[in-house]
C-alpha cells in the first residue's frame, strides 16, 4: 500500500514536472515580445492627427528665446557689457576659441538634427488621417520652422549644405555648401509657400503658432539680409498692406507682461512662470544686484549717447540739440527711459543708485553684493524686466516674458531701409521711420536727407528702436562696420563715473573707457567656423571659412 | 542570485566564491557573463544540531590622501597674483594682507583649515551577523540576520543596512528535494546631495578660502563673501539625501531525483523579487551670516534664506525568474558522463513616480508642507524580458581527460523579432599529465600538473533598448524650454524623438570569442604551485555606428551595426608557496601578476581619418591631449610662436603653457593632439600575499598594485603644491603655469602632456592579525569557536605621484583630487560560535 502510493505519488510529480516545463518553455516567446510603455512608435505617431499636432510643439521650441541664456546678444555688441569676466558673453566678444570648442558648434548639431525631423514631418502630414486642412496648416507652419533653422545657420555659418528631404544612409551625404546667396532665396522660397498656407490669425487655443504675417517678416528679413533690397520692400509692403498688424500706441506696452501677443508681435517664444515648462531666469540675469540680480546686460555710454533729445530730434552732439551736460539724463529719446536704468531713475518705487558709493554698484551692503555683479559701465537694463519679480523669493519663482522675435515695427524700418537703397528717401521711407517715431513721440526726421543720411537715420532707428532685440549684432555684420564697431581697438566702450558732493548733493559725471573687457573682432570672425568635427570627417566636402 | 550587487550581501551568508572568466565556464550565464560570472554560493543548514555563529567587526576609515590647502595668508597673495595676472588689480589691500597676516581680525579675515572643519578624523564601520543554522534528515536550515552601521566622513553621510536570510532544505519525498530561500534586504542610505554626495565636500573643500571663517563671533556660520560655506552646505540641519531600497526575494527550487532512470535529476526553480525603493531628497539651505556693523543685529545673512524643498521618489519593480533543467549523470568504470539541459526566463516591470514641492513649512519635512505653485510630479513605467536554453555535456575519463561541449540560445528584447536569437558554442578540454604512468611513476615531486585549454562564444546586447524603430517620447516638461512648447498660454506637452541613431532593423547579438590556455602545478606537496593563464578575446560584430562616415547635416546619429571589432588578450600568472616549519609554524606566499591588453581592430574608419580621431590600433579607452612645450619666458617668443590663441597671440602672456602645432598648420587646435593609451585602465596589475600561522596567531599581508597607466591630472591652483610651483618670472623652469584664470592653462579645455603623471602604485591593501582559542579551552566555557583579528586597509601607498590618491574615480577627464578618496581603515573583529 505504502509501496503503491509512493508510486502515484512519482507519477503525479512526473507530470507536474513536464507540464512545468512545457509551459515554461512556451513563455519564452512571450517574455521577449515587449514594447516600450512610456513612448510611441512612428507608425502610431503619424497615423495620429492629435499625436502629430502635440508633436508640432516640439520644433517650436527650438525657436531661439534670447531669455534661456543669462545675457543676451546686445551684451556682445558695443551697445551692452556683462560685468562678470567668466560669462559666456566674453566668449563671444573677445573670441579665442577655435573650429574645435566654437561655441557655435552645437547649433550645427542641433539646427540639423531638428531640420531633418522636419524634413520627415514634411514627408509624412499628407498621408495623417484626419482633416486635411489641419495638415495643410501644420505642413505650413513646419516648413516655416525648416526655414528659420536654416537662417539661423546661414547667420552664423554662412552658406551651408541645403538638405530638403529626410536624406537615407545610402545616398551621397556628404555635401558642399550651398551659396549665401542659395541658401537666402531657398530660404525666402520656402517661407512664400508657408505664407500661402498659413492663417493670419489663430483662434485664443493657438496663440503662438506661425501666421502668414511672421512668414512674410522672416522672409522680409532674409531678403534684407541678402541685400535683394527690391523684394525685401514688396515683402514688407505685403505685410503693411495686409493691416492685421499696427504699431502700439505706447513703446513700453510692446514689452509689457500683461500685454504679450500683441497687435505688434508678429512672432515671439511663449514662456510661462513654471520653472519645469518654460519658465526663465531674465529678471535674475537682468536685474541690478541690489534687486539680488547678476547685473548683466548693462547699457555702455556709447549706447546712451546715442539716444537723441526728445525736443529737438538732434543727437546730443549737437550745439542746438538742448542736452545739458550737468543734467545728462533731462529730455532724451523716451525710449531711453523705457531702455535703460540710469543714476536716479525710479524702478521698483526707489531710485537707482549709480553714484560711487551708491546702493547699486557697492559690493557688500545689506543685500551682499557680489564684486562681479557691479555694473561695468554705470548703468543697468530696463528693458524687458518685470519690475514685480522679487529675486530674493523662490529661488524656483521664474520670470514669463516671451521673447519677441518678429515685430511690426521691424518690419516697417526693413521697409524703409530696402526703399531707401532702391529709390533714397521718398515719401513712403519718411513715413516709415517716422511713423516710429510719432509713436516714441520723437520728432519727426527732418525733410530733405540725402539717401546716404537716410542710410544713417534708419541705422540710428533700429539701433534705438529695437535695441537688446538681437538685432544690433547681426545688423552691424551684415553692415560691414563690425570690425571697427565691435573692437575696443576702434571703438573703445565707455562708462559714466558719477560723483556725488556728500554736503551738496550735486553730482558730476565724467566719462573713460571701460576696462578689462577687451573685445576683439577679425575679419574671419564675421563667420563662425564649421564645426572641426565636420570638417575632418573622411568624406567632408565642405570648406572651412576663411580665416579658421 | 543573478544579477545581485555584491554589497548587497552579507559576507556571512557566503558559503564560497568563485571567479569564471574562460567563455566555456560562464556559459550557463549567457550574456549576463559576458564580462565574466562572480559565482556565490550561499550557506545551507548542516545536519546536527543548532550551531549559532556571531561575527563582529568594527572598522575606523579616514581618507588616504588629499592635496593640502595653502594658509590665509599665502592664499591671498595668490588671489592678488592671480587677478594681477589675469589684469586687473590686486583682491586684497596691504592692509587687509596684514589683517590676514598678523590675525587681528579673525572674524573678518581668517586662517581656517576647511579639511578639518568639514572631513571628520575617522569614521566607523560596524558590522553585527547572527545566524544559526542546523537540521535532521527532513529539513535543514541556515537563517542568518545582520545589521551594518557605517557613518562618513561628513556627518551627512551615513548607511545602514538591514538583512534577514533563511535558506530552508525539505526533503518533500524521497525523491524531492525542496531549496527555499527567502530574502529580505533594506538598506538607507544618508547622504548630501545625491549621487555626486561623496565628491561634493570634498571639491567645496578644494575651492574655498581660507581666510573665510567658519563661524561668526555669535556662534551662526559665516556666509563666505565671495562662495559658499562649506559646512553649512553639509551640516544635517541643511537637508538630507535619504534613500531606502528594499528588496523581498523568495526562492523555491525542487530537485528531483527521478526514479525511473538513475542519474537523472529534474530541476524546476522560481524565483520571485519584489523591489520597493523610496529616496526623500529635503533641502532647508542653512542660514549664513555676515558681521555688518550697519545692521542692529551686528549680522548681515547673506544666504540660505530660502525656504526649504522636498522631492520624493517611489519605484517599484517586480522580477520574475524560472529556470527549469536536467541533469543526467552517469559513471561507467573510468568514464564518466554529465548532460544539462537548461532553460531559463526572466522578465522585470517597474515604475516610479515623483513629486517635488518647494516652499515648505521649516522644520516639516512633508509633501503637505510645500506650496503648490511649483510643484512637479512625474513617473514612467518600463519593462524588459529575456529567455535562454542551454545543453551541456561533459565527459571525463578517469581524472585524467577531459571534455565538455555546450552550446547556448539567448534571446533579447533589444533586438527585432527575427534576429533576437543568437547561439553560442563552446568547448573545453583538459589533461592532467600527473595521472600518466610516466610522471606518476617516475616522479614523486611532481603532485599536480594539469592542463587546460577552452574556447567559447557569448554574445552581448549591450545597448539601449528599442534603437531598431523611431520612438517618441513624451515631452511634458520643458526643463528650461528645449523639448515642448506653450499655445493659447496655456504648456502643452509634446513628443520627442527619442532615437539618437538611425534605427536599423538588422541588428543581432554582438559575439565575444575567447580562447584560454592554462596550466596548473603543484610540486613538492605543495612547496611551489601555481598557475599560468594566456587567453585572447575577439568581440565580433559588436554594435557601434560609423559616426565618421556620416555628416552632422545627416540630422541623426550613425545607424547601429554588428560590424565592429576589438581584441583583448593578457596573462596571468600566480606562483603560491606553503611550507610548514616546526608543528607550530606554518605560511604561505602567493604571488600574481597579470597583464592586459586591448585594442581596437576595425571601426569601419576611413584610411584618411586624422590620428587624434583614429580608434583603430588603439586601446578601446584611449585619451587625446596635446603637446605641451613648457611655459612662455618673454613676450618676444610669444609673438614668435604659432597662432595658438587664434588671435596672434595678444591674449597671451609669460607664463602661459606653449603649445606645439603638431600638424604645421599654422595654428593650435584638437588636431594638435596626440593618442594616449592606457590612461584609464592599468595594463599591469600584481599582488602579494602572506600568510602565516604560529600556533594560534595568523597574519595576513597582502601587497597590491598597478602600473603602466597614465593619470590626467588638472592640479588646482589654489593648493600648496601649486603655489610652491607655479611659474613666475623669478622661478622660470617649474611644473606649473602661471597663476590665471585664462582659458589658455586650462586643462580641462586643453589637456596637454604636462598633465600627464605616472599612475603606477603598491599599497598595503589589507593587513590582519588573528587570534584563534583553541577548541579544547573554549570546549570548558561552553564556546565552539572563537577568533579576534585586528586588521587595516590601505595603510601604506607608494606612488610617484603624491598629491592625492593615485586611484582616481574613472571618469573623462582631467582630475583635480576634488573626489572621496580611497579610504585608509584600521578595526578589529570578532568571530564566535556556540
Amino acid at each position: 500500500m505504502q509501496q503503491q502510493f509512493e508510486i502515484i505519488k512519482t507519477r503525479i510529480l512526473n507530470i507536474l514536472f513536464a507540464t512545468v516545463v512545457v509551459i515554461s518553455f512556451t513563455a519564452c516567446k512571450k517574455v521577449l515580445d515587449l514594447k516600450p510603455l512610456d513612448s510611441v512608435t512612428d507608425l502610431t505617431l503619424w497615423s495620429n492627427q492629435e499625436m502629430v499636432v502635440s508633436y508640432s510643439g516640439n520644433f517650436y521650441a527650438q525657436l531661439t528665446s534670447g531669455f534661456t541664456t543669462d545675457w543676451l546678444v546686445g551684451s556682445i555688441t558695443d551697445d551692452a557689457a556683462v560685468p562678470n569676466s567668466s560669462s559666456g558673453a566674453r566668449t563671444y566678444s573677445n573670441p579665442t576659441f577655435t573650429s574645435s570648442n566654437s561655441p557655435a558648434n552645437s547649433l550645427w548639431t542641433n539646427r540639423y538634427r531638428y531640420i531633418r525631423r522636419a524634413n520627415e514631418f514634411l514627408e509624412k502630414i499628407d498621408a495623417v488621417p484626419g482633416d486635411a486642412s489641419l495638415n495643410k496648416r501644420l505642413k505650413a507652419e513646419i516648413r516655416f520652422m525648416r526655414a528659420y533653422y536654416y537662417f539661423d545657420l546661414v547667420q552664423y555659418f554662412g552658406g551651408v549644405p541645403l538638405i530638403d528631404h529626410a536624406q537615407a544612409e545610402t545616398e551621397d551625404i556628404f555635401l558642399p555648401q550651398n551659396t549665401k546667396a542659395e541658401c537666402y532665396t531657398f530660404i525666402a522660397n520656402e517661407l512664400s509657400a508657408a505664407a500661402a498656407d498659413l492663417p493670419s490669425a489663430y483662434p485664443s487655443t493657438d496663440i503662438g503658432r506661425v501666421t502668414k504675417q511672421a512668414a512674410l517678416a522672416l522672409k522680409c528679413r532674409t531678403e534684407l539680409y541678402n541685400k535683394d533690397w527690391a523684394k525685401a520692400a514688396a515683402t514688407a509692403q505685403a505685410i503693411i498692406t495686409m493691416g492685421s498688424n499696427s504699431l502700439l500706441s505706447s513703446y513700453d506696452q510692446v514689452f509689457a507682461l500683461t500685454n504679450k501677443n500683441n497687435a505688434e508681435i508678429l512672432l515671439s517664444v511663449q514662456h510661462n512662470t513654471r520653472f519645469d515648462e518654460r519658465g526663465h531666469s531674465f529678471d535674475r540675469s537682468a536685474f541690478s544686484p541690489w534687486y539680488g540680480g547678476k547685473g548683466n546686460n548693462c547699457p555702455t555710454q556709447n549706447l546712451v549717447d546715442d539716444y537723441e533729445m526728445k525736443s529737438t530730434g538732434l543727437p546730443i552732439t549737437n550745439a542746438l540739440s538742448g542736452y545739458d551736460a550737468t543734467k545728462p539724463y533731462v529730455g532724451r529719446d523716451p525710449r531711453f527711459y523705457s531702455t535703460v536704468l540710469y543714476d536716479s531713475a525710479l524702478y521698483k518705487n526707489r531710485r537707482m543708485e549709480m553714484f560711487t558709493g551708491g546702493g547699486d554698484v557697492t559690493s557688500g551692503g545689506p543685500n551682499g553684493i557680489l564684486s562681479n555683479t557691479i555694473t561695468t559701465t554705470g548703468y543697468y537694463l530696463k528693458k524687458f524686466t518685470d519690475e514685480g519679480f522679487n529675486a530674493f523669493g523662490d529661488v524656483n519663482a521664474r520670470s514669463s516674458q516671451n521673447w519677441i522675435l518678429l515685430r511690426y515695427a521691424e518690419v516697417l524700418l526693413n521697409y524703409a531701409e530696402a526703399q531707401n537703397e532702391i529709390a533714397g528717401p521718398d515719401a513712403s521711407v519718411y513715413s516709415a521711420v517716422n511713423s516710429i517715431r510719432t509713436r516714441a513721440t520723437m520728432p519727426a526726421l527732418p525733410t530733405g536727407l540725402s539717401q546716404s543720411e537716410m542710410r544713417d537715420a534708419i541705422r540710428h532707428e533700429r539701433r534705438i528702436e529695437l535695441a537688446f532685440e538681437d538685432h544690433r549684432y547681426w545688423d552691424v555684420k551684415r553692415w560691414n562696420l563690425a570690425t571697427t564697431l565691435f573692437s575696443t581697438a576702434t571703438n573703445p566702450l565707455k562708462k559714466v563715473t558719477i560723483t556725488r558732493n556728500a554736503t551738496t548733493g550735486v553730482k558730476t559725471y565724467a566719462y573713460s573707457n571701460i576696462t578689462g573687457d577687451t573685445r576683439v573682432f577679425l575679419d574671419k570672425h564675421y563667420l563662425f567656423p564649421l564645426p572641426q568635427t565636420e570638417i575632418v570627417k573622411p568624406g567632408n566636402k565642405m570648406i572651412q571659412n576663411t580665416g579658421w | 542570485l543573478l544579477g545581485l550587487n555584491i554589497g548587497d550581501l552579507n559576507p556571512d551568508e557566503i558559503e564560497s566564491i568563485s571567479i569564471l572568466k574562460d567563455n566555456a565556464a560562464t556559459a550557463v550565464y549567457g550574456s549576463k557573463g559576458a564580462y565574466g560570472v562572480i559565482l556565490i554560493t550561499t550557506k545551507k543548514g548542516k545536519v546536527g544540531k543548532a550551531a549559532f555563529n556571531y561575527t563582529t567587526s568594527f572598522n575606523w576609515s579616514s581618507p588616504t590622501r588629499f592635496p593640502e590647502a595653502l594658509d590665509a595668508y599665502t592664499y591671498a597673495l595668490a588671489i592678488n597674483e592671480r587677478s594681477v595676472n589675469d589684469g586687473g588689480n590686486p583682491t586684497y589691500s596691504q592692509q587687509q594682507l596684514d589683517a590676514i597676516k598678523n590675525q587681528t581680525d579673525p572674524y573678518v579675515y581668517a586662517n581656517t583649515d576647511w579639511y578639518d572643519a568639514v572631513i571628520k578624523k575617522s569614521a566607523l564601520l560596524q558590522i553585527h551577523s547572527l545566524s544559526v543554522s542546523g537540521g535532521n534528515e527532513g529539513i535543514r536550515y541556515f537563517i542568518n540576520g545582520s545589521y551594518t552601521d557605517q557613518k562618513g566622513v561628513i556627518d551627512a553621510n551615513a548607511y545602514k543596512r538591514y538583512t534577514l536570510i533563511s535558506n530552508l532544505s525539505i526533503r518533500l519525498a524521497k525523491n524531492l528535494l525542496l531549496d527555499l530561500q527567502t530574502s529580505f534586504r533594506s538598506g538607507k542610505t544618508f547622504s548630501q546631495g545625491g549621487p555626486t554626495v561623496q565628491t561634493a565636500p570634498f571639491n567645496a573643500v578644494l575651492q574655498a578660502s581660507p581666510i573665510s571663517p567658519v563661524y561668526n563671533k555669535n556662534g551662526s556660520y559665516y556666509g563666505a563673501f565671495e562662495s559658499s560655506n562649506p559646512l553649512a552646505n553639509i551640516v544635517p540641519e541643511g537637508g538630507q539625501t535619504k534613500e531606502t531600497p528594499n528588496y523581498f526575494n523568495g526562492n523555491a527550487s525542487f530537485v528531483y531525483n527521478t526514479p525511473f532512470l538513475k542519474g537523472l535529476t529534474l530541476k524546476a526553480a522560481f524565483n520571485l523579487e519584489r523591489g520597493y525603493y523610496y529616496k526623500n531628497i529635503y533641502r532647508s539651505p542653512v542660514p549664513v551670516f555676515v558681521p555688518d556693523a550697519n545692521s542692529a543685529s551686528g549680522y548681515r545673512q547673506t544666504g540660505g534664506g530660502t525656504s526649504p524643498n522636498l522631492n520624493e521618489l517611489w519605484g517599484q519593480s517586480n522580477t520574475t525568474n524560472i529556470d527549469v533543467s536536467a541533469v543526467y549523470n552517469k559513471t561507467m568504470g573510468q568514464h564518466q558522463l554529465d548532460v544539462l539541459v537548461l532553460g531559463t526566463q526572466n522578465k522585470m516591470t517597474a515604475n516610479y513616480n515623483t513629486l517635488f514641492r518647494d516652499g515648505l513649512i521649516r522644520g516639516i519635512q512633508s509633501i503637505n508642507a510645500g506650496s503648490p505653485v511649483n510643484q512637479t510630479m512625474s513617473g514612467a513605467p518600463s519593462q524588459a524580458g529575456r529567455a535562454a536554453f542551454l545543453g551541456r555535456v561533459n565527459y571525463q575519463y578517469a581524472n585524467k581527460y577531459y571534455a565538455e561541449f555546450s552550446m547556448r540560445a539567448d534571446g533579447s528584447t533589444k533586438f527585432p523579432e527575427n534576429n533576437r536569437w543568437g547561439y553560442f558554442p563552446a568547448v573545453s578540454a583538459g589533461w592532467r599529465i600527473s595521472r600518466e604512468n610516466f610522471i606518476a611513476n617516475n616522479s614523486k615531486s611532481i603532485n599536480d600538473l594539469k592542463i587546460r585549454v577552452s574556447a567559447g562564444t557569448t554574445g552581448d546586447d549591450n545597448i539601449s533598448a528599442f534603437t531598431y524603430y523611431y520612438n517618441y517620447n513624451p515631452a511634458t516638461s520643458g526643463s528650461g524650454g528645449s523639448s515642448a512648447y506653450i499655445f493659447g498660454n496655456t504648456f502643452a506637452p509634446s513628443l520627442s524623438l527619442a532615437n539618437s541613431t538611425l534605427p536599423n532593423i538588422n541588428i543581432t547579438w554582438a559575439e565575444s570569442f575567447m580562447v584560454n590556455l592554462g596550466l596548473d602545478f603543484s610540486l613538492w606537496n605543495g612547496k611551489l604551485g601555481g598557475s599560468f593563464d594566456i587567453y585572447q578575446k575577439d568581440l565580433k560584430n559588436m554594435l557601434r555606428g560609423k559616426a565618421q562616415n556620416i555628416p552632422g547635416s545627416f540630422g541623426i546619429g550613425a545607424p547601429i551595426l554588428n560590424f565592429a571589432k576589438e581584441q583583448y588578450s593578457g596573462f596571468e600568472f600566480e606562483l603560491t608557496h606553503s611550507n610548514h616549519v616546526g608543528k607550530d609554524f606554518s605560511y604561505n606566499l602567493r604571488g600574481t601578476f597579470t597583464y592586459n591588453k586591448g585594442r581596437v581592430i576595425d571601426y569601419g574608419e576611413d584610411p584618411a581619418t586624422l590620428d587624434y580621431l583614429k580608434a583603430e590600433g588603439y586601446s578601446p579607452f584611449k585619451t587625446t591631449v596635446y603637446k605641451a612645450a613648457g611655459f612662455f619666458q618673454t613676450q618676444e617668443e610669444i609673438l614668435a610662436w604659432v597662432n595658438q590663441d587664434g588671435l596672434g597671440n595678444t591674449s597671451l602672456k609669460p607664463g602661459d603653457v606653449k603649445y606645439v602645432d603638431l600638424n604645421k598648420d599654422g595654428k593650435i587646435d584638437a588636431k594638435d593632439q596626440l593618442s594616449y593609451n592606457n590612461m584609464v585602465f592599468p595594463p599591469m596589475g600584481f599582488g602579494l600575499n602572506t600568510g602565516a600561522t604560529y600556533k594560534n596567531f595568523n597574519v595576513d599581508i597582502f601587497f597590491q598594485g598597478s602600473a603602466g597607466n597614465k593619470l590626467l591630472i588638472s592640479p588646482p591652483q589654489l593648493t600648496k603644491e601649486y603655489y610652491d610651483n607655479r611659474w613666475t618670472p623669478e622661478t622660470p623652469n617649474t611644473k606649473y603655469p602661471r597663476l590665471s584664470t585664462k582659458l589658455n592653462n586650462n586643462p580641462v579645455l586643453f589637456p596637454s602632456t604636462l598633465n600627464l603623471y605616472d599612475g603606477a602604485y603598491v599599497r598595503l591593501r589589507n593587513l590582519q592579525i588573528g587570534y584563534t582559542i583553541s577548541p579544547d579551552v573554549l570546549k570548558r566555557i561552553g564556546l565552539r569557536t572563537f577568533k579576534v583579528y585586528f586588521s587595516g586597509t590601505n595603510l601604506l601607498t607608494f606612488s610617484k605621484y603624491k598629491e592625492f590618491d593615485p586611484e582616481v574615480p574613472n571618469v573623462t577627464g582631467a582630475q583635480s583630487g576634488g573626489f572621496y578618496p580611497t579610504q585608509k581603515t584600521i578595526g578589529f573583529g570578532i568571530q564566535l560560535g556556540f
